[in-house]
């Protein structure tokens, strides 16, 4: 199989150190936030990047294969052009951000509002300018919808933001919650689609629950699960009707993996024919909504026997037309296009690899 | 389906009048806790669930109603006529409707509650028509109460398997909180059900990421707690600490099966890191400890459905049919095998739940 361009709608890169970003606040907030090394014990700087309380025992990223020891894998720009875009020929990235996706639901509301900002600059200045393959997305403060819709229509005028991001739920409410109206109006004023991403509710700061049942006693269970925060998200995104209220808007789910499409649609389909009434204002099914406005990232792949997984993905109609390549590098779980494109059937190469981002992302 | 066996693994009956079953209560709960104010007044042993209610309220079939003012699923006559008799059943497993009584406010009072809607359910259905088989209802709140009921009322022979249906503590199902349970049952030799609902009362966490703001949100979303108890079950080792252990997963559907199990086989390295007890992949163990009913069964064509079920192999051996009456979302056998391969049919209608159960199907003779 030739290898073809692929575009790549997921990679996460990061900031090496959490001073490239305070670098971009203004002056009194990087007198507030302080500086490493002022302390004991190289102190003195607040940390700024909410942590992640779940990881992987076999780590988190993957081995950087350039051997570049010091930085943590995606932080710095050359070492993903090379390692990941050269290597694979990837034709155009999005950069999705890591921890940073995070800050937005700070409890410090007001550094969450001036960090967004300065991420949305530090992405323009480290990564944007360093390659034209390279977009960003926009960090929005989403615990203050209005705030983050000025900011997504400011950030947005740079034409290399490719989407808005939503990697966190700010608010405790499932994404379609008309609290949230604002960050997608202005995503789709601005034409850009909206990147929700899996772990949105994995800070200790938000209330929301990371996965159904109870909080989750191992890295395992909390990874099988990340298809459960997108499942909620696309049903409430529909069931709120949000779609309706935007016509341009579009939605890119990432990080659930694709298996776990197939049956909530059947189901969400077979329920909407007796529980319409709950939402008037739906023109359509539930799956034709999928079909206009939601699309799902191949990233994390579940394929282990492709024949196998190509009968399971092939009974849903018009999955090629659903689904886009996202490497999710350098996580530990990143799927090269060729991987990808081997699992697939070969008549969903072209689709899933490139054109369905194309159109998604209005390229 | 003439003389064909069926076995129907999830039908929800209920009392005509709360008193009914709380008659069973032990006097001090019953004068002076739940009947303090009186027997029409009794205190409500039901704790809200999530406000997600059907539009004009009912989520029953509207032919199920007995007409004498109580509720659907409370008239053994009607059930006679209406799924018993009309469907040809072999047999029936009734699980209350659907017992989240057994997570009352008061942790003192979930074992009360639990042996008076058991003892209610033996002398109100299961003390006649040998078609109707029954579930040893469980307060999963508190696990070694729970375990005790198990063992009580494991040797009756109607009981078929020990029912975990409200999870008020909040945890996934596998949590070492919860294995008196399971060692429970394995040593009294009967199975767990796990019955779709089980976190939406106060403690539990029904989806992720948001509570749904609807019926129609509610209803595609409600079966999410399940991957995680599977998930969970899987990584803390439940069926290699009790290898007798067999469940049955009710009300959850089973398209999701194969995309869940590929997921966790790809987790093994992993998941044995995390807990060293972890023996044997997701989905072997799958397939020789856990079942799952059919209702709610998807409307889609045959022919996908067929496709995206074959895709893994032995999913013909893990379903058993479930009707759900008298639930609005009922199935009817018909419906179920149109849309799955007739191969399947012997397997699906009794052959599985014969196996899971320890039944002869020889021994299961249609009473007249």
């Amino acid at each position: 199989m030739t290898r073809q361009a692929a575009i790549d709608a997921c990679v996460h890169n990061c900031a090496a150190a959490e001073s490239e970003i305070v670098e971009h606040l203004p002056a009194a907030w990087r007198r507030y936030i302080g500086r490493p090394g002022t302390l004991p014990n190289g102190g003195g700087a607040m940390p700024i990047v909410p942590l992640m309380p779940y990881h992987n025992p076999l780590g988190n990223k993957l081995r950087s294969a350039t051997g570049v020891l010091d930085a943590p894998p995606g932080s710095d720009p050359a070492t993903v052009l090379a390692e990941h875009l050269d290597a694979h020929a990837i034709e155009r990235a999005v950069l999705c951000l890591d921890r940073e996706m995070f800050i937005p639901a700070l409890p410090n509301v007001r550094l969450s509002i001036e960090l967004c900002r300065a991420v949305n600059s530090w992405t323009e200045e480290r990564w944007l300018a360093a390659d034209p393959r390279l977009h960003g997305v926009i960090l929005a403060p989403l615990q203050v919808p209005e705030l983050a819709a000025a900011e997504i229509l400011r950030a947005a005028r740079n034409d290399r933001m490719a989407a808005v991001l939503f990697g966190v739920n700010g608010l405790n409410k499932p994404v379609g919650h008309p609290v949230y109206d604002p960050i997608f109006r202005a995503a789709a004023d601005s034409q850009l689609p909206v990147i929700v991403h899996a772990g949105l509710d994995c800070p200790v700061d938000t209330l929301t629950d990371p996965v159904p049942g109870g909080p989750p006693s191992t890295y395992t269970d909390f990874h099988v699960l990340q298809s459960t925060p997108l499942a909620t998200s696309l049903v409430s995104l529909i069931g709120q009707g949000v779609f309706e209220r935007y016509p341009d808007l579009k939605v890119l789910l990432v990080g659930g993996g694709v298996t776990w499409l197939a049956p909530l649609m059947w189901r969400f389909d077979t329920d909407f024919r007796a529980l319409r009434r709950d939402a008037p204002y739906l023109r359509m099914l539930p799956s034709e909504y999928v079909r206009d406005r939601i699309r799902v990232s191949t990233y994390p792949l579940e394929v282990a026997d492709a024949s196998a997984f190509q009968r399971y993905l092939t009974a849903y109609d018009g999955l090629d037309g659903l689904l886009c390549y996202a490497s999710g590098y350098p996580n530990w779980d990143c799927d090269t296009p060729e991987r990808v494109g081997q699992a697939l059937p070969a008549a969903w190469g072209e689709r899933v690899m490139r054109t369905n981002a194309l159109e998604l992302f209005r390229w | 389906m003439e003389g064909q066996l069926l076995i129907d693994c999830d039908v929800h009956h209920r009392w005509k009048r709360q008193h009914e079953m709380t008659d069973y209560l032990p006097t001090a709960w019953r004068d002076e806790y739940i009947r303090a104010q009186g027997t029409e007044t009794e205190l409500s042993i039901l704790m809200p669930a999530h406000h997600n209610p059907h539009s004009r309220g009912s989520q029953k079939r509207l032919d199920t109603f007995p007409g004498d003012g109580t509720e659907p699923g409370s008239d053994y006559p009607l059930m006679r006529e209406q799924l018993l008799d009309r469907l040809g059943v072999t047999r029936a497993i009734l699980g209350f409707d659907i017992g989240l009584e057994a997570k009352p406010l008061n942790p003192n009072f979930a074992l009360p509650i639990a042996r008076a809607m058991n003892d209610w359910s033996i002398d109100h259905w299961l003390s006649g028509d040998s078609r109707l088989l029954g579930a040893i209802v469980v307060p999963t709140e508190m696990p070694s109460d729970a375990a005790a009921e198990i063992r009580r009322l494991a040797g009756h022979p109607r009981l078929v398997h020990a029912l975990v249906v409200a999870n008020g503590i909040g945890k996934p199902l596998g949590h070492p909180l919860y294995h008196p349970i399971y060692e429970a049952a394995a040593e009294c030799g009967i199975p767990i059900a796990i019955h779709a609902g089980t976190d939406v009362v106060p403690g539990g966490q029904m989806t992720a990421s948001g509570i749904p703001m609807s019926r129609l949100e509610h209803f595609p979303l409600m079966i999410q707690p399940i991957f995680h108890h599977l998930s969970s079950m899987i990584t803390h080792g439940v069926f290699e600490k009790f290898p007798t252990l067999r469940l049955m997963v009710i009300e959850h559907g089973f398209t999701w099966v194969p995309g869940l199990l590929w997921k966790l086989d790809a987790h093994f390295p992993i998941m044995r890191r995390e807990n060293p007890i972890v023996r044997r992949l997701p989905s072997e163990v799958f397939r020789e400890h856990i079942r799952f009913t059919t209702q709610p069964f998807d409307f889609v064509r045959k022919e996908q459905m067929v496709q995206l079920l074959e895709s893994f192999d032995g999913m013909e051996d893990m379903i058993c049919f479930s009707s759900d009456y008298p639930h609005w979302d009922a199935d009817e056998p018909a419906h179920v095998i149109s849309r799955l391969p007739s191969a399947w049919a012997t397997k699906l209608f009794f052959g599985n739940a014969c196996t899971f159960y320890g039944w002869d199907p020889a021994d299961l003779v249609v009473s007249t």
